[in-house]
């Protein structure tokens, strides 16, 4: 009986071990591979929704133009170049050459259908746009009525992956949107990208491997790497083990940099000084602009001079100094062409500058008359209410540093926290709230997004999607009007220094910190990774970013020197097992000699 | 006769169980606050202006949450019986897709670790039932080992065998370099890779089922048909069995629920040593209010649960005689 029961134990054993896929055995040559990884499992290829495996959006399928978010520029890519003809009709003109990786040749043809194709699915709604006019095989119009916004066909530019009508045209949108391309479905996956999806293994890892019949070989460089392999690695620990031992060359998780770096040298981000990691955009301190006192732009202004965002980067979350534009490092070049330091010289303010804060609350009459240390208004005491979610500990920190710092100005900070759902954003939405941090407004590939998420205000319900607290300004709706409207840099940067200038002397938010994004790279076996000093590619190895410019990054790393041979120790890991079998089975076997 | 009357009873009982389970485990996660595709949008970083609205519209089609709830309900009856789970709002693929390529992770590790720590611990446990002096010394072992975490002592064996000493990987299921096949390199990486987490879980089980053995032993011991046994001049031997085979009924019920439970994975493990399996997936579903998949996983669950105990109550008929004779006599 009980032997039979062990039999029955080992042939389970065996037998759940045929659940698994069963391929040929394959080798991926450590120098030829770049491992990278995601904390979900590559559960869909879907090229239009929630796929999650890194590049399909990039890599595998292309746009016509990629976006470098670091650099907030777009690069030609299936198209050599696109511009507004006219005010209502925007032209692109593909590549020479660009072929599907079937082999057919890709034309204007295919771009008109990519379009007409996310419509369809209900995935883009593009306003305006009357026709798509297919002009030769490389030319193609784009036709709208009335004025289209420039800025928004921007982004459809870069969100819009060009895919094969001689496979697509064939396959209702309906059940594209719930496929997963993969299994039987991994045939309709043809990109015309410089990578191939070779294989998803379930709950382990998605391969990509080299088109080496790539059109952009011709364009730009062949890349280096043979496999794109993404790991399915859940937690920080281990991302930071496989990192220190050479098994992760690139990934976005939150790990001590500074720790990695002291154990593995080769380990680097996008800065070499603290924080190491890539600031991109300012987090905001938000007023609720229609309740008072924050309903006075002096008012908003005094809080943001006793605000030292210094000190919050020193004591609070990682992140970097801010300038007082909520347009963040990655918009360096637009604030160059403004002249933002100027603007801010003149308009801004001065951050930490407690003395003047108190100073203007004392013009506007709010003082503390009883002495106890609060500011008074219309008789009572100040206590703004900072909300927050219980999980954000960054948040809850730079909330205690602000509510520190506004202590002396005699305001009094309450920090309410609670859930993201619905207590955070709840009360953001119902404008619930005194204080409260966030970064939706600032982390967009464009200055005109960011001025209209946290600027425009029609009405309640038609306003920027992160004016959490309903700033109300005229101008600056015409002023966006006006900056949706024009393709001309010249008039934009007119319009986008008036906004700045807004920005500063109304105090709609305060910037308290430049928020990073996490990135690390390992030099062993791949180098030329992104930085601060050559930003040609995006550092945030997320699946969804590929044409945010992941896929610029992953094309333009180069192979290291000399790699050095991956050091496992074979011996110990049959060694180990196998006392460890032997260690098990002491047990068993002593149970059968007592019974005999 | 008797028998056909106690598994109709028990099918009619176990159906109507299965009813309310699925039909709870349906509503449970959609009263729970917040919007599952709101906050799915939100955390969506990348949007371009205006997109939030599109993208809000179309996943609330896709999904059918626009409609109103008794709605869902039916679909969601008129799809099971299709067998089809839906879709998941998390990982954007198909329920079933999801649990069929997870599961036997957890299976390959949970089955072996249950199975084989309940019949050393049983084993363990009645050895320590019968003699003091091993007792004395072994019951503080199977209380510190029934009562240490899953996480700390998978978390020890990380940290000495793996990292330490460099004997085991403990990471994954397998060499990242490598795609499954039917290769000894291949059947090798994964055996050396399964070892620790194993490891974690069976040892740890060891303690409980040792403890629940031991104090059944004693208790059986003590009963009046084993002194009568005695009294009669039985042999040590011949006590013992009698008293083992009453002992290890309630363990085959816990047995059977353990199994029965095995699906909804073994959460610790898997984040601790890296290792793929359903107990993430569900956790992080819970998260993320991914209704689907959590009702799918859940289904899971009730379906293994009841399936186990349906088992055992058939196979109570047999081992256990006043069972039978209460159906087939009674």
């Amino acid at each position: 009986m009980k032997r039979y029961l062990a039999l029955a134990i080992a042939v389970l054993l065996v037998g759940s071990l045929g659940g698994f896929a069963f391929a040929g055995a394959e080798d991926f040559p450590r120098s030829e591979t770049i491992y990278t990884a995601n904390s979900a499992p590559p559960t869909s290829a879907n090229p239009f929704q929630g796929g999650n495996i890194i590049g399909i959006d990039g890599l595998v399928f292309e746009p016509l133009f990629m976006l470098n978010f670091m650099t907030t520029e777009l690069k030609p890519w299936l198209a050599e170049k696109g511009e507004w003809v006219d005010s209502t009709t925007f032209e692109v003109k593909l590549r020479d050459g660009i072929k599907w990786q079937d082999g057919e040749p890709l034309t204007a043809e295919d771009v008109k259908f990519s379009f007409e194709y996310y419509e369809k699915l209900g995935l883009k709604k593009i306003e305006g746009l009357k026709e798509i006019k297919v002009v030769d095989d490389r030319t193609v119009q784009f036709r709208f009525s009335g004025q289209p916004n420039v800025w928004v066909w921007r982004s459809n530019l870069y969100t819009t992956l060009i895919i094969p009508k001689h496979v697509f045209e064939n396959l209702d949108p309906e059940k594209v949107k719930t496929m997963t391309f993969l299994g039987d479905e991994q045939k309709y996956l043809v990109g015309s990208g410089a990578y191939k999806l070779k294989e998803v293994i379930q709950q382990q890892k998605s391969i990509l491997e080299r088109n080496e019949d790539w059109w952009g070989a011709r364009y730009f460089n062949k890349p280096a790497a043979k496999y794109i392999i993404q790991l399915y690695i859940s937690s920080n620990d281990q991302a930071a083990n496989a990192f220190l031992k050479g098994d992760l060359d690139v990934a976005t998780y939150y790990l001590d940099i500074a720790q990695l770096k002291s154990q593995n040298p080769n380990i680097v981000s996008w800065l070499d000084r603290p924080p190491y990691f890539p600031p991109v955009v300012p987090v905001v301190l938000y007023f609720n602009t229609e309740k008072p006192p924050m309903n006075m732009p002096a008012f908003r202004r005094a809080i943001a001079m006793a605000i030292n965002p210094e000190q919050i980067v020193e004591q609070g979350p990682i992140s970097d100094v801010p300038d007082q534009t909520p347009l963040g490092p990655i918009m360096e070049n637009w604030k160059k062409k403004m002249d933002a330091p100027k603007l801010i010289e003149e308009y801004g303010w001065q951050y930490g500058n407690l003395e003047k804060a108190m100073g203007i609350l004392d013009q506007l009459g709010i003082k503390d008359t009883d002495g106890d240390g609060v500011r008074e208004y219309n008789g009572r005491p100040i206590e703004l209410h900072f909300v927050t979610c219980a999980g954000c500990s960054d948040w809850i920190q730079t909330g205690e540093i602000i509510a520190n710092q506004l202590k002396p100005l005699g305001i009094k900070v309450v920090i309410d926290k609670g859930d993201w759902t619905n207590f955070f954003m709840k009360k953001l939405n119902s404008g619930d709230f005194d204080l409260a941090l966030h970064w939706a407004g600032t982390f967009k590939a464009d200055p005109y997004s960011v001025y209209y998420s946290l600027m425009y205000y029609n009405n309640e319900t038609d306003k920027g999607s992160a004016n959490f607290g309903n700033y109300h300004n005229e101008r600056a709706n015409e002023l966006l009007q006006k900056l949706s409207a024009t393709p001309n840099e010249d008039e934009q940067v007119k319009y986008l220094k008036e906004l700045t200038r807004i920005w500063l002397e109304d105090v709609p938010a305060v910037p308290v910190y430049t928020g990073t994004v996490f990135y690390e790279a390992n030099t062993q076996y791949w180098t030329n990774w992104p930085n601060e000093k050559n930003p040609y590619g995006v550092p945030i190895f997320w699946p969804g970013f590929g044409t945010w410019g992941t896929a610029l990054a992953l094309l333009g790393v180069k192979p290291a020197g000399t790699p050095s041979p991956t050091t496992t120790d074979s011996g110990g890991s049959t060694c180990g097992p196998a006392i460890l079998v032997g260690l098990a089975l002491i047990p068993l076997a002593l149970y059968r000699k007592r019974r005999n | 006769m008797g028998f056909r009357r106690y598994l109709a009873q028990k099918t009619a009982v176990y159906a109507i169980t299965f009813l309310f389970a699925v039909t709870i485990n349906w509503l449970l996660p959609r009263l729970m606050p917040g919007n599952p595709i709101e906050a799915m949008i939100e955390s969506n970083l990348n949007l371009g202006p205006g997109e939030k609205e599109i993208l809000i519209r179309f996943y609330e089609d896709l999904y059918g949450l626009n409609e109103p709830l008794w709605r869902q309900f039916v679909n969601f009856w008129v799809r099971l019986f299709h067998g089809d789970l839906g879709y998941s709002l998390l990982y954007k693929a198909p329920v079933w897709d999801l649990i069929r390529h997870s599961l036997p992770y957890d299976i390959v590790i949970l089955l072996p670790a249950i199975a084989l720590s309940w019949i050393v611990g049983n084993w363990l446990g009645a050895i320590a039932g019968k003699n003091r002096r091993y007792d004395r010394w072994m019951m503080p072992l199977f209380y510190f080992l029934a009562s240490m975490p899953y996480f700390w002592f998978a978390m020890l064996l990380v940290y000495f065998i793996g990292v330490k000493l460099g004997w085991l990987p403990y990471q994954g299921a397998y060499d990242p370099s490598l795609v499954p096949g039917l290769n000894w390199e291949f059947i090798k990486s994964f055996l050396s890779h399964w070892i620790l987490p194993f490891l974690s879980l069976f040892v740890v089980m060891i303690g409980s089922w040792a403890i629940g053995m031991r104090n059944m032993i004693i208790y059986e011991l003590e009963a009046d048909y084993v002194r009568y046994l005695e009294a009669l001049g039985a042999s040590e031997k011949l006590m013992t069995k009698h008293a083992y085979r009453n002992a290890i009924l309630p363990q085959v019920t816990g047995l059977a629920l353990q199994l029965g439970l095995m699906v909804a994975g073994a959460i610790a493990t898997e984040i601790v040593f890296n290792y793929p399996g359903i107990g993430i997936l569900l956790m992080n579903a819970a998260l993320s209010q991914d209704y689907f998949l959590l009702q799918g996983a859940f289904l899971m669950v009730v379906i293994s649960v009841l399936a186990a105990n349906f088992i055992i109550d058939i196979v109570y008929a047999f081992i256990d005689p006043r069972v039978r004779a209460s159906y087939t006599e009674g």
